[in-house]
């Protein structure tokens, strides 16, 4: 069926769109894993917008963050995401939606993924108050305000930090980088939010990989250990489950081989 | 009207997939890594990507080019191997990935693409041989018309038969898969305007040096039982 040709109605123009111009900034040692090469490579692009990559090769991780602020502000960069080298998001889609959700969100100064911590008992490190314990409500898969986000898959509007001298981090002393940031944007009045579809595995060198879902999968942990996590509750009616046998020629990504 | 569009026998989508093998190691560097993902490929093309791991290189590129060859919608097929020796550190200059693609499509009569490795040209050519196989473009029907000679093999340490496409010597001169090709007649061609080049640390922010860090040994991913 043919339309009817009309002169078209114009429609009033637009608010302008926020500026989305992205530096990911890849903090490591120098080294990661073949499972981070295949995340970072599927990773999906947001459209319209620059995408800057770097790679801060550091010691410490407060050091390589500050490198990668001072890159940032030096090329004026809109958003600078931090992705480290052993974070792996387990949708393509994570990173962008982080961005999208803070371009399109102005309210929003701090938006992170949710990784484990490495442990054996893979908890969260998002945390929605100032010395609470670890936050499970982002399973709904929306985003929440909280107060602190792990640092190693986060994002940060930096027009919103523009006049908050460094350091910002701080992982001396056994004080966590997580905590010292988050201390920064309560101080300062910034908005911490996590993004709950955005949700990643950490990876050691040597393959051990922390699973928020499944546990420590690829383990060496003792009978015990294993006895206890098939029967252990998370807050949030989670399960631990036993690790599935892994070892085919290809690996996985994303539920594919 | 649709048996005008039925005579073209074009495709009009593009929902052609291309297999990627990536012949690295388990642990590499974090700019390589970054270097590869990079590629600069067609964004209408699906990728499965395919990491193979083994003890010989001829390996996991059979495995790859087996698992090319068994994805119902695979077209295309790229190899690349990067990472997995301190001498194959490459990647296609510019938007070489998509010229590659793009050529493929272009002209059928391509079974094996090629990128130059030295001064660019303006021709793609055919080749007598195949150059370094360490990252070429290929389309699975050329691999498809080798399986009469290409016998099923089981690699040590591995249940999963696959075909011998390539062999251990082929990385070091021999001509056992340029026999193969001819005997398939499959032709081999290379694209002087896109190149191959060792990659130098684009990415990389100046004045910063790694300190070493402890790595496992690959010895220990790969070790033999017994």
């Amino acid at each position: 069926m043919l339309e009817e040709v009309t002169p078209g109605e114009v429609a009033t123009d637009d608010e302008p769109a926020e500026s989305r111009n992205v530096m990911e900034a890849i903090c490591t040692l120098g080294l990661t894993r073949v499972e981070w090469a295949a995340a970072f490579a599927q990773r999906a692009f947001v459209l319209g917008g620059g995408r800057e990559t770097v790679i801060i090769l550091e010691q410490t991780t407060s050091g390589a963050r500050h490198k990668a602020i001072e890159l940032a502000r030096e090329k004026k960069t809109d958003i600078l995401f931090f992705w480290d080298d052993d974070i792996i998001p387990l949708n393509r889609n994570n990173q962008a939606g982080m961005i999208a959700a803070m371009a399109y969100n102005p309210h929003i100064d701090v938006i992170g993924g949710v990784y484990p911590i490495r442990r054996d008992f893979p908890e969260p490190i998002v945390v929605q108050q100032e010395g609470g314990p670890a936050y499970w409500g982002w399973q709904d898969k929306k985003i929440h305000k909280v107060y602190m986000v792990g640092t190693a898959f986060m994002a940060i509007r930096m027009s919103s930090f523009a006049d908050i001298p460094l350091p910002w981090f701080d992982d001396s002393e056994l004080t966590s980088d997580d905590y010292t940031f988050a201390a920064i944007c309560a101080r300062n009045g910034k908005s911490v939010y996590i993004d709950g579809r955005a949700i990643c595995d950490q990876i050691d060198l040597n393959g051990r990989r922390y699973n928020i879902d499944e546990g420590v999968s690829d383990l060496t942990v003792s009978k015990i250990a294993d006895y206890k996590f098939k029967e252990l509750q998370l807050s949030g009616h989670r399960t631990i489950r036993r690790p599935r046998a892994r070892g085919s020629g290809a690996i996985g990504i994303n539920g594919h081989e | 009207m649709n048996s005008a569009i039925d005579r073209i026998e074009r495709k009009l989508t593009n929902l052609e997939r291309m297999t990627v093998v990536y012949i690295t190691r388990r642990v590499l560097p974090t700019d390589w890594a970054v270097d590869i993902a990079s590629l600069c490929l067609p964004m209408q093309i699906v990728q499965n990507w395919v990491f193979p791991e083994s003890e010989l290189i001829s390996d996991s590129v059979n495995f790859g080019l087996s698992s090319a060859v068994d994805d119902p919608g695979s077209v295309f097929v790229l190899v690349i191997r990067s990472g997995h020796t301190l001498d194959c550190h490459g990647g296609f200059r510019g938007r070489g990935g998509l010229d590659m693609v793009n050529i493929m499509r272009k002209y059928p009569q391509i079974d094996i693409l090629f990128p130059s490795e030295g001064e660019f040209h303006d021709h793609i050519v055919r080749k007598e041989a195949p150059a370094k196989l360490d990252y070429f473009m290929a389309r699975v029907s050329a691999f498809k018309r080798m399986h009469r000679y290409a016998k099923k093999y089981t690699p040590e340490g591995s249940e999963i038969a696959i075909r011998r496409y390539i062999t251990e010597a082929d990385f070091t001169g021999g001509m056992d898969f340029a026999n193969l090709c001819q005997k398939a007649g499959v032709a081999w061609w290379q694209h002087g305007g896109v190149r191959w080049a060792q990659l130098e640390g684009k990415h990389l922010v100046d004045g910063y040096e790694p300190e070493p860090i402890g790595t496992p040994s690959m010895m220990k991913f790969f070790a033999r039982k017994g």
